[in-house]
Formats: structure tokens, C-alpha cells, sequence
């Protein structure tokens, strides 16, 4: 329907995703300002269909995400500034003090509540490549180089972060299952 | 054994480097290459890594945007839609500059110029404009009501191009944003383009970049909130756009 020029529905998707790509981005870049120029950014370019969603491929939540990370690490490393500093409190900051809205009742299911305490849980030089990585936009090599560690143990470090996220996210799963089974 | 053992740790730290976004752009384009040459590492990183990559992007505190993000942009998006009546009816042509970085002590994130809205936009002013409907210090009339609806606005003289002038126009009530259109200038050639600039105090910032046709006219959407600004210049600069300006300043308005 947005991709047809439905601004009601453009409305609605806009409604729905606000808040998860206004933090996202937000977390990357920082800056209030900057934030809402990625976000409304992403939602135009939606709005013009130059991103074309995949329904295959993953939910919209997601795709958006995807964008909005891409855009927000773009804006950051044309800025420049602040790279290195962590925004916010890190993803592993607990939301349980906020009342959950109909938007943030959907970012806070079972998994992103399991990958956020899962992240707490990683060892300091786990977190922080993550967080390099993948909030920050450094690369491998541009890490070691930051954390003064060969390449080969920064790869590894990865490694490691994601197994164990992946891990407790299917453990969560499991139990999901398993609770659903016995109910 | 050993070496097997050895590609499998390899292309399982590759893998979480390249969901992470921590490849270099060779090392990416080896590692994708070899996704398609082995479905089992590709199905690997699509069921096994990427979810859990997926799942951090919400793992984020969340924080309420500004309730003026919304009203932005669909007012953007209602203008794209406008303007794309406009543009159907319209045969003139506006570049936009690409997107720049934002920083230091110059520039902003720009909206994507190469896109629809902001020569859409530029278009619709233009179509507006051409009808005759700037005047009085503002756009008025059907066409516009929508595009920019009752706009503060400013004109701009000549500096050095003699008989030059222009308006700029803000759009929602001046929240962010802003059309210009200027008439009386040399029509672009060889790739040479108009570029607006916004200066604050003693820093002038880079903004939208746009052609003049051969009715010597031209229009063009500036995302950046030119409100606070003490003038907007125009200086014909080399295709793509300056960083600086290096040529004259056409025309000024003085805000």
C-alpha cells in the first residue's frame, strides 16, 4: 500500500516502527537531530519505493531496522564525531522501568527481552567488538587496532558474542515451546 | 582434520564478522561469493547469525521521536504526492546535489538528492511559481495549498547577477525545510550547477544544488531548517556542488 502511494497506510507503518527506528538510530549517531534526519530519511525513501520490501526475506520491522542501521553508521562515519562513544546506555539497558506501548509492546518480545539480557551477560571484550561492530560501523581490522588485539582474537570475539547470544535466543525459544506445550 | 577444522573456525568468524557489518568491502565480497558457492555456510548465516543480528537492533533503549518528526514527514510525504501531479504536468528539469556528510563545522545529513521528493518539490515550486502565484510573500493558490501551505517566505536580489531575484519559501509553517525558486540567471551549462547556501553568523553551510533552464529559471527543495539563518546566497559552482562556495554570490536574501 506505501509502495502504491497510500499515505494513510504510509501513516500507519510510520506509527508502528517510530519509536524502534528513532532509538536504533538514536543508539548509533548519538544525536537527537541527526537521528530524526535518518529516520525521516529511511521513511521517505520507503515512501518513494526506492527500498523495495521483501515480505520473503524478513518482517518489515526488521527491513527497517536493517535500513535504519545502514543509514545511521553512514551518517555517523560522515560526521565522524563521536564514533567512539558509546551513546546511550548499550543495547543490554533494561526497559523494564518504561510502560510499554501498542509500538514497544511489538520490539519487546520474548527474543529482543532474551538477546538484551543475553548481551549483559557477555564478557566485557565480547560486548564491547559487538558494539564496535555493529553500533559503531568499525570494521575488523579497524577494531583490533582500537582494543589493541591481534586481528585473529577480535574475529574470534565475534565469533564467540553471536554463538552465545544465539544460544540463549534458542533457549528462550525452547522454553517459549515448551511453556506453550504445557499450557 | 586440522585443516578442515581450520576453514570451519575460519568461515564461522568471516561469518559473524560479516553480520556484524565488520568486513571490509573485499572481505564482504569474497565472503558472499563464497555463501553462493557453499549453501550451507549461506544457510547458516540466514537461519543461525542473522536473526540473532536482527534481534539486537531491537535490543535498544527505546525513546519516544519528537511527536514534529511525524508531522514532517508526512507533510514531506503529502508533498511528494502533491508533486507528483505536478511533475506530470511539468517538463523542466532540477538536479540535486548528493547526499553530503554531516559534521564538523559544516554541513548536515542531507536528504537523498538523487531521489524523488526534493526535485519533486523543487518541481512543484517551480509549477507554482511559473503560474504566477508568488507574490505578496507568500505561495499561494490551489496548486500550492498543499505543497506550501501559506509559507513565510523571503525574497532574494541581485549581488552580482543584475535583474536576478528569487524567493525562498518555508514549508510547514517554517518547522524544517524550505523551497526556493529564482529567476534572471544564466541557464546552466556543462554541468554546472546553482548551489544555495545558509549562512549562520560568520559559517556558511552547503545546501541544495539545482539547474537554471533556458528560461533562465530554476527551483529546487532545501531539507536543511533555514530557520535562525541570517541570509541565503546562491553561487554557480561545478557539477555536484561545492563544499565552499567558489564563485559569486548571485543573489542574497537577508532573513
Amino acid at each position: 500500500m506505501v509502495q502504491r502511494g497510500d499515505l494513510a497506510a504510509f501513516e500507519l507503518v510510520y506509527e508502528r516502527h517510530k519509536r524502534a527506528a528513532y532509538s536504533l538510530a538514536y543508539r548509533i549517531v548519538g544525536s537527537r537531530a541527526v537521528a530524526e534526519d535518518v529516520v525521516q530519511e529511511v521513511f521517505l525513501s520507503v515512501w518513494r519505493s526506492k527500498e523495495r520490501y521483501d515480505a520473503r526475506r524478513a518482517s518489515v520491522r526488521t527491513w527497517l531496522l536493517r535500513i535504519v542501521r545502514w543509514r545511521a553508521i553512514d551518517a555517523l562515519r560522515a560526521g565522524s564525531h563521536a564514533r567512539n562513544e558509546v551513546h546511550g546506555d548499550g543495547v543490554a539497558e533494561s526497559v523494564e522501568s518504561r510502560e510499554a506501548g501498542p509500538d514497544e509492546a511489538v520490539v519487546r518480545g520474548d527474543e529482543a527481552a532474551a538477546v538484551r539480557t543475553a548481551v549483559k551477560w557477555l564478557p566485557t571484550d565480547q560486548r564491547q567488538v559487538v558494539e564496535l561492530a555493529y553500533f559503531r560501523g568499525f570494521s575488523q581490522s579497524e577494531i583490533a587496532e582500537i582494543v589493541d588485539a591481534p586481528l585473529g582474537t577480535v574475529k574470534g570475539r565475534m565469533r564467540l558474542a553471536l554463538d552465545k547470544l544465539r544460544t540463549s535466543l534458542d533457549d528462550t525459544v525452547a522454553e517459549r515451546e515448551a511453556e506453550e506445550v504445557t499450557e | 582434520m586440522n585443516d578442515a577444522h581450520d576453514s570451519q573456525a575460519e568461515w564461522r568468524d568471516s561469518a559473524a564478522a560479516f553480520v556484524l557489518g565488520a568486513l571490509d568491502p573485499l572481505e564482504e565480497q569474497a565472503f558472499r561469493r563464497r555463501m553462493m558457492r557453499d549453501p550451507a555456510i549461506a544457510a547458516y548465516v540466514e537461519r543461525e547469525l542473522q536473526p540473532v543480528a536482527d534481534e539486537l537492533l531491537q535490543a535498544v533503549e527505546p525513546i519516544e521521536p519528537p511527536a514534529s518528526l511525524s508531522r514532517s514527514l508526512i507533510a514531506a510525504a503529502q508533498a511528494d504526492l502533491d508533486a507528483r501531479e505536478v511533475l506530470d504536468r511539468s517538463s523542466a528539469h532540477v538536479t540535486s546535489r548528493p547526499p553530503r556528510p554531516r559534521g564538523g563545522s559544516r554541513g548536515w545529513l542531507g536528504l537523498d538528492g538523487r531521489l524523488g521528493l526534493k526535485p519533486a518539490i523543487a518541481m512543484a515550486a517551480l509549477a507554482v511559481a511559473l503560474a504566477g502565484s508568488f507574490a505578496l510573500g507568500r505561495i499561494a493558490g490551489d496548486d500550492a495549498g498543499q505543497v506550501v501551505p501559506q509559507a513565510p517566505s523571503v525574497a532574494f536580489e541581485g549581488v552580482t547577477a543584475n535583474g536576478a531575484s528569487g524567493r525562498a519559501s518555508l514549508l510547514e509553517g517554517g518547522e524544517r525545510g524550505a523551497v526556493i525558486y529564482v529567476r534572471g540567471l544564466s541557464p546552466s551549462r556543462g554541468g554546472d550547477v546553482y548551489q544555495l547556501w545558509i549562512a549562520r553568523g560568520r559559517r556558511v553551510y552547503p545546501s541544495t544544488v539545482f539547474a537554471v533552464g533556458r528560461d533562465r529559471s530554476g527551483a529546487s527543495y532545501v531539507p536543511e531548517d533555514v530557520i535562525g539563518a541570517d541570509a541565503l546566497m546562491i553561487t554557480r559552482e561545478p557539477a555536484g556542488g561545492s563544499d565552499q562556495p567558489t564563485g559569486d554570490v548571485l543573489v542574497k536574501a537577508e532573513i
